[in-house]
């Protein structure tokens, strides 16, 4: 079907590209390559799906389809399907959103097109979010949380060393990732001088709370066995448990010490419509349509003038804004991707012993 | 298969027989395009990626993670799949002997949970086992625990939660088998006066065997690749190596080091099935024929 698909695209193309020279040649106009490049009628996004994805359709897509008549159709983004596509060369995403890590080691493995810098605005972008390959698009938290049925304001465990010196069970991502960073500040790292990850001393610091950790490995796994008490307090992304918190539910979390984890945009190797990728990406960190997104789901924005746009009451809620952000630090992408493997094959033999 | 492509026994005429074979063409086209090759572009980026050598290997086997997965998976697939053969015997024997609408009943309740996916069967588990959940309630109202017990996560949970998926791959090879029994063959021993537990024991059992042969591999096997059960349920412990080979596919997106972590399990799942096969047809002639 796939093949139907692209076969007909390309006589479409063709057909296009004949008719608009025969025009071009006919009106003898000079900058005919302009108008020879014939617009996509559709794009390919994929996302995480569920409610990231609607937030991202209210805020980018359907902006995008006004302004540029191009609909998009979107789908799963596993990453594996990326490397698989780039590798066959047929590659059906114009633009995918990737935890912003993995983009870093798809990055670091040549799958991606190199962001067009002059299309894209980085100049409004707040710091440590634009790289050559992928830029973030929303930042969430990994923070501190806890049931308020079970632990009393006076208990609230204020940091990583205090939720590290709480009696009781505890929750805590079964991954590497932000777990070992979060262990680290409670062993007492600074949270701005976390790189480059000392992964001994962050496995000996879980060591000291090992028998008491409930490891838990899916957002809605940690938002339930919140919910229900089955642990007192553990470590959440804000996206999981400020609904559940809006909603109702016993649950309460900070922002101090937070780990900051984004997802980005990034256009694989070999993407059919690379100029409206970038011009996507483009439209979709500016200033409007990222408030407009942060107002759905509590996602920080990227771009400083976003924030502006925000009242108090939602720029309370996200990562990214200016009081949040100073008690909160970013996961380092970079030292993820050059030293990820090696994090990872230390964690599964100190967890599986 | 093999016996259908050659020709028959009494010198019957061999065009029949090829006949039938044209009818595997199809699934065996189907099977070495989709699967065969896939399969062998595993084996060979295992081998040649990133340079041509056992590198990845020794990855593999000089992790003790990965060693311990790996036993881990061999380990819980094992508990499941007795556990699965306990239940589902009598079950089967039960519906096996049923018939008209109440064989259809049966069956309805046998397929039913095939319906709902295994994540939401995990998380609905997750709610049974939690501290706060409906067993320890139970527990607590029938006295037979005075305080709540910490269940989750835990092999308990695992293992029910892992049984309640696989039971309906072992109920229906078992009945297929039951049903295709002759129970004349129990009435003559009945006649001959054999009683009831030796009529079960050297007519009904073995004659069953091959069902449960079939429930077996078809439990086991599924078992091996379990994935999202064990980390909705399981704690550090049950870490199976279907959750390594996919950290490394889809995460760390280095593909020969899955590749060979997804050979090695292929290679030791083929090596057990074919020591069980044998072990089957030594104790019992029936099979295999």
């Amino acid at each position: 079907m796939s093949r139907a698909a692209s076969n007909a695209g390309k006589r479409v193309t063709r057909r296009t590209v004949l008719k608009s020279a025969a025009i071009g040649a006919a009106l003898g106009v000079a900058g005919a390559p302009a108008i020879l490049r014939a617009k996509p009628a559709q794009m390919v996004i994929s996302t995480g799906g569920g409610q990231l994805e609607e937030a991202y359709r209210e805020a980018y897509f359907k902006p995008w389809t006004e302004k540029t008549g191009i609909t998009i159709t979107t789908g799963p983004n596993t990453g594996a399907k990326l490397k698989a596509m780039v590798e066959q060369k047929a590659v059906e995403w114009d633009v995918s959103q990737q935890p912003a890590e993995l983009a870093a080691t798809m990055a670091r493995q040549g799958l991606l097109e190199p962001l067009d810098w002059s299309i894209i605005d980085r100049s409004k972008l707040i710091k440590g979010v634009a790289f050559d390959d992928f830029v973030m698009c929303d930042v969430a938290a990994y923070h501190i949380a806890w049931n308020t049925k079970l632990v009393t304001p006076a208990e609230v465990p204020k940091d990583w060393t205090a939720f590290w010196a709480f009696h009781g069970r505890r929750g805590l991502w079964k991954r590497p990732y932000q777990t070992l960073e979060v262990a680290l500040m409670a062993d007492g790292v600074d949270k701005d001088k976390l790189y480059p990850l000392d992964i001994e001393r962050g496995l000996k610091s879980l060591g000291k709370i090992r028998d008491s950790i409930y490891w838990w490995e899916r957002g809605a796994q940690v938002a339930q066995i919140l919910i229900d008490g089955e642990v007192p307090v553990t470590a959440a992304w804000n996206g999981r448990v400020y609904g559940p918190k809006k909603s109702g539910a016993p649950v309460d979390y900070h922002l101090n010490e937070a780990l900051l984890v984004a997802d980005a945009w990034v256009v694989p190797k070999g993407a059919p419509n690379k100029r409206e990728s970038m011009e996507f990406i483009a439209l979709a960190l500016e200033a409007d349509h990222q408030a407009a997104f942060a107002r759905q789901i509590p996602y920080g924005p990227v771009n400083a003038e976003a924030l502006k746009l925000l009242p108090q009451d939602v720029l309370e809620i996200l990562p990214t804004s200016p009081d949040n952000f100073k008690h909160a630090t970013f996961l380092d992408v970079n030292w993820w991707a050059a030293n990820g493997e090696r994090a990872e094959a230390a964690f599964r033999n100190w967890i599986t012993a | 298969m093999a016996e259908a492509a050659t020709p028959g026994p009494g010198g019957r005429p061999w065009t029949l027989y090829r006949g039938y074979a044209v009818l595997l063409l199809p699934p065996g086209l189907f099977l070495a395009v989709f699967f065969l090759w896939p399969l062998i572009r595993v084996v060979l980026r295992s081998l040649l990626e990133p340079h041509p050598g056992l590198a990845n290997y020794g990855r593999v086997f000089g992790e003790a993670a990965f060693a311990r997965a790996l036993s881990n998976t061999i380990e819980t697939a094992g508990v499941v799949t007795v556990l699965c053969l306990v239940i589902a015997y009598p079950l089967a024997y039960a519906i096996a002997r049923a018939d008209g609408r109440r064989l259809k009943l049966f069956m309805i309740f046998v397929l039913v949970p095939l319906w709902t996916s295994a994540v939401i069967r995990s998380f609905g588990w997750m709610i049974v086992f939690q501290r706060q959940g409906v067993l320890n309630d139970l527990l607590l109202a029938l006295g037979i625990t005075h305080s709540r017990l910490t269940l989750l996560p835990g092999s308990l949970a695992v293992h029910v939660g892992m049984v309640h998926i696989m039971l309906p791959f072992m109920i229906l090879p078992l009945i297929a088998g039951m049903r295709g029994i002759d129970l004349n063959l129990m009435r003559a021993a009945d006649v001959l006066g054999a009683p009831p537990r030796r009529r079960f024991l050297e007519i009904f059992l073995p004659l069953s065997l091959p069902g449960v042969s079939a429930g077996v591999a078809l439990v086991f096997m599924t078992s091996l690749g379990f994935f999202i059960t064990p980390a909705l349920l399981g704690g550090a412990r049950h870490t199976m190596a279907a959750v390594l080979i996919e950290e490394e596919a889809n995460v760390q997106l280095d593909w020969p080091l899955a590749s060979a972590l997804a050979t090695t399990l292929l290679i030791v799942t083929t090596v057990l099935y074919l020591v069980y096969l044998r072990l089957m047809r030594r104790s019992l002639p029936l099979i295999g024929r």
